[in-house]
């Protein structure tokens, strides 16, 4: 029996309405009067400089309104960190990847869009280009930005206590090599806008997109309109996942477009464009050395890592950083050294996509955690839980885990799957498999330099009393945070989750960075719980004065007041509201409600507003109040995962999946298992199906959802989901993350199990029946 | 000398390291990238990385998410 009254329980979806009957507006479905439909002009070629473009033909052509290259746009240099604002709009000098954007178009319509593009002349002069990490870092290869020799993109060096001494102490030194390979995120609905500026030179944006506030920054800068003078909308969002976490080229042509046009612009993406913008899971390849005592205690682990990160920065520095740092837990390591590199090549540029930089080092090292229990006749969840942090450790990275259900996770998954009946019990082609993760609950830094908070929460009162409309910059994307949120305002205020109203992802209404790095909950939501509770606190003061009683006194449950010491005489309230309502034929009766308290807290003080915010506090340390660190707080996740392995054609079909994530606390049961259902799916696909494949001259060769093989419903296994609540102090109401912790061992729990199946180590993603059965030949010799 | 910090020029003394800069701006962060010109410096090479007129530094806080 949960101590709550809204929270920690099943809520159906606030957008399960619209989205079910069809009702719920995507910016596809969006048209305003006079608008134009624009297109993009890509680069067919790799790498090549620019000679001239002509765009003569296009604006000649009947039903065209504006022809923009970089001459009409500008060359305002932005990114994603500002230390890497290394893209323009369009490209000036030279292209960059297959893809790279040239110009833009607006016209009547999307064909006549199209053929204008046909009629822009381009000439290039083509140069030598590069598309793997060997072949980019290579003496005299080409360089992408002359400013990064080498077409090193970013990297990071750190080493946390003393890994030679380490090794030195180590019974047992392990070195693999692990390699994924490029994703696309494969969000079902392709990134959309519309753009409008009205009379006064306001523009609104409605877009598809994750970040409306960097998204607003981004081209206010770009575009040198004052930021004040943008907002950007986010209808209904079909998937992110990661790509949709920075601003687009197709945006701000659109507005760019609709600023040269006078007109309303609406521009998307092809399936084939969505995978030409990418930003999305980068190849990383690590070389992971571990050293462990013979017991299983871990001593020292080194971590080199290349990522091929596309022809622009995007998310990388984060990335490449990430890569190191998430190895610093759940497992109790003293020494850690860690050599990040991130690459620029001719591809299409990566970014940050579920789990960002950590999925790959987790699926790497927790194989290798595999490998050393094997050689140490270990069972592999026993080699785990001698290591395992508990709430309270540090990191040797200074990573807190202010809380921390690991232990609790291990045990649930190994006692839910039957673990210890099944480990290397199976016939040969059955076999399961462990793994662990964690994530951060939010980044500890915004994205540019800054002090601002990290969200801002308005929650203002119906002057009736009858409902809290909560207005946030926070973007329900599919994840359920609206929701979410909506239940933590309804909890706080002590009112109904059915009396509360949310207004969401507009600029306009309050700042939030967002829906990315796993945030929401823990950020948005302490600013809705304190947004709530300050609407609270004024309700009370004006209804103790009323009743002449203690504030401390009152308090609201499930929209009744409470009065907590003994009968209160409430008379005058209820009769001076049933007046004011005379002709109503519901008047209230028996308790005193929130909304008659309200009503009157209206009539002492206007319109009731409360406010709310938050920023990650400080860690303290040499400076006070110079370290953030990297999050305020950590999930994390274990989980077993059955496989059958077809010996012959190794094909590997998962059959079960038992995961248990430690979210804090659960806001939203049935939410939280979404997530990590999703979670387990995505890390499916990229461990059986995913890879974004070039030829030769650097052309996606499966730039479609036809050849580009997601999981479907048809492939998803039995999964138990187990929700582990370690209540986290620096959550609101003790909740973290669930978005991206979910996903980390999903990968390596299918590489232990494909091996408990097959007695073989497979290195390499996608797990594709070729490569495994190719992987049992050769264990066979 | 004249050196860029995070975009932006100032007049720093000569002969300040990073590590000095480090302390003047209060910076250290377990999250912390130092990049001079682009390139990166290793935190145990702080103290003995004397900037000069002309070089740009980034302070990059690595943990911004995504």
């Amino acid at each position: 029996m949960s101590e709550y009254n809204v929270i920690n329980s099943r809520a159906p979806r606030l957008d399960a309405p619209g989205k079910a009957t069809g009702r719920a507006k995507y910016v596809d479905d969006m048209s305003l009067p006079g608008m134009l439909y624009g297109a993009i002009l890509q680069s067919p070629l790799a790498h090549a400089r620019i000679l001239n473009i002509d765009t003569s033909r296009a604006r000649s052509l009947p039903g065209v309104k504006a022809v923009v290259t970089a001459k009409e746009a500008g060359l305002v240099k932005y990114g994603v960190s500002p230390a890497r604002y290394d893209e323009t709009l369009y490209c000036h000098e030279k292209v960059r990847y297959v893809g790279d954007e040239l110009a833009a178009v607006a016209a009547v319509d999307l064909e006549t869009a199209m053929d204008a593009l046909s009629l822009i002349q381009v000439d290039y002069e083509e140069l030598p280009a590069v598309f793997t990490v060997e072949q980019a870092m290579a003496e005299g290869a080409p360089l992408l930005h002359d400013d990064y020799p080498r077409n090193i993109s970013a990297e990071v060096h750190q080493e946390f206590g003393d890994v030679e001494a380490g090794f030195k102490q180590s019974d047992l030194i392990k070195t693999t090599t692990f390699v994924n390979k490029r994703q696309d995120a494969a969000f079902l609905e392709p990134h959309g806008c519309l753009a409008e500026f009205d009379l006064f030179g306001q523009l609104t944006l409605h877009t598809s997109t994750q970040v409306p506030h960097y998204v607003m920054r981004t081209v206010a800068m770009v575009l040198g309109i004052p930021v004040g003078q943008v907002r950007v909308v986010k209808p209904y969002v079909g998937g992110g996942f990661g790509p949709k976490c920075e601003a687009t080229p197709l945006e701000m042509s659109a507005c760019l477009l609709a600023k040269v046009t006078g007109k309303p612009v609406k521009m998307n993406y092809s399936r084939e464009q969505v995978f030409l913008h990418s930003r999305a899971r980068h190849q990383f390849i690590h070389t992971i050395t571990t050293g462990v005592k013979k017991d299983g205690t871990l001593m020292a682990l080194t971590n080199e890592c290349h990522l091929e990160g596309g022809a622009y920065t995007s998310f990388g520095i984060a990335t490449v950083y990430y890569s190191g740092s998430l190895l610093g837990g759940p497992y109790k390591l003293p020494n850690m050294k860690y050599d990040g590199y991130r690459v620029f090549t001719n591809r299409p540029a990566c970014g940050a996509q579920r789990g960002h930089g950590g999925v790959a080092a987790r699926a790497a090292w927790e194989q290798q955690l595999d490998m050393i229990a094997v050689d140490l006749g270990l069972d592999p969840v026993e080699l785990r839980l001698r290591n395992i942090m508990s709430t309270g450790d540090v990191t040797c990275n200074v990573l807190d885990m202010s809380s921390l259900g690991m232990k609790e996770c291990v045990e649930a998954v190994r006692d839910g799957s039957d673990w210890n009946a099944k480990r290397g019990k199976m016939t040969k082609g059955k076999g399961v498999g462990i793994a662990c993760g964690f994530f951060v609950s939010g980044a500890g830094y915004p994205i540019y330099r800054s002090e601002t908070f990290h969200s801002t929460v308005v929650i203002k009162l119906s002057e009736d009393g009858g409902t809290a409309q909560l207005l946030t910059g926070s973007a329900e994307i599919g994840q359920g945070s609206d929701t979410t949120m909506a239940m933590i305002a309804a909890e706080a205020l002590g009112i109904k989750l059915s009396d509360v109203r949310v207004t969401s992802g507009d600029t306009d209404l309050a700042v939030d960075l967002g829906a990315y790095s796993s945030r929401q909950t823990l950020m948005t939501g302490h600013a809705t719980k304190e947004a709530a509770e300050d609407v609270k606190r004024q309700v009370i003061e004006v209804l103790a004065q009323e009743l002449s009683i203690p504030p401390v006194d009152i308090d609201f449950k499930n929209g009744l007041v409470v009065f907590k010491n003994g009968n209160v005489d409430f008379s005058k309230v209820r009769t001076s509201y049933i007046q004011e309502h005379r002709g109503w034929t519901d008047p209230p009766s028996g308790d005193l409600t929130f909304k008659e308290a309200a009503r009157m807290a209206f009539l002492a003080k206007g319109t009731i507003v409360g406010t709310g915010k938050y920023k990650p506090g400080r860690l303290g340390g040499k400076y006070k109040g110079a370290a953030v660190g990297t999050s305020p707080a950590y999930g994390c996740s274990a989980q077993v995962v059955e496989v059958t392995v077809d010996m012959e054609t190794g094909k590997v079909i998962i059959d079960r999946m038992t995961d248990a994530h430690d979210c804090g606390l659960a806001v939203n049961i049935t939410s939280v298992e979404g997530q990590m259902e999703g979670s387990l799916s995505m890390g499916m696909g990229e461990a059986l199906f995913e890879e974004v494949k070039f030829d030769g001259k650097g052309k996606i060769l499966n730039a479609n959802l036809g050849e580009y093989k997601i999981p479907t419903a048809l492939d998803m296994p039995n999964v138990k989901t187990i929700i582990v609540e370690s209540n986290e102090p620096n959550g609101p109401f003790g909740a973290k993350e669930v978005g991206e912790g979910a996903i980390m061992p999903t990968i390596p729990a299918i590489l232990n199990a494909v091996y408990d199946a097959t007695g073989v180590w497979i290195h390499e993603l996608p797990l594709t029946p070729e490569r495994v059965y190719r992987a049992i030949q050769q264990a066979k010799k | 000398m004249r050196v860029t910090v995070d975009g932006f020029p100032e007049d720093l003394p000569a002969g300040l390291t990073i590590a000095d800069l480090v302390d003047m701006r209060e910076a250290d962060d377990t999250t912390l990238i130092t990049e001079v010109n682009h390139r990166f410096i290793h935190k145990k090479d702080y103290s003995h990385t004397v900037l000069t007129d002309g070089d740009q530094v980034e302070f990059i806080y690595a943990a911004f998410g995504g």
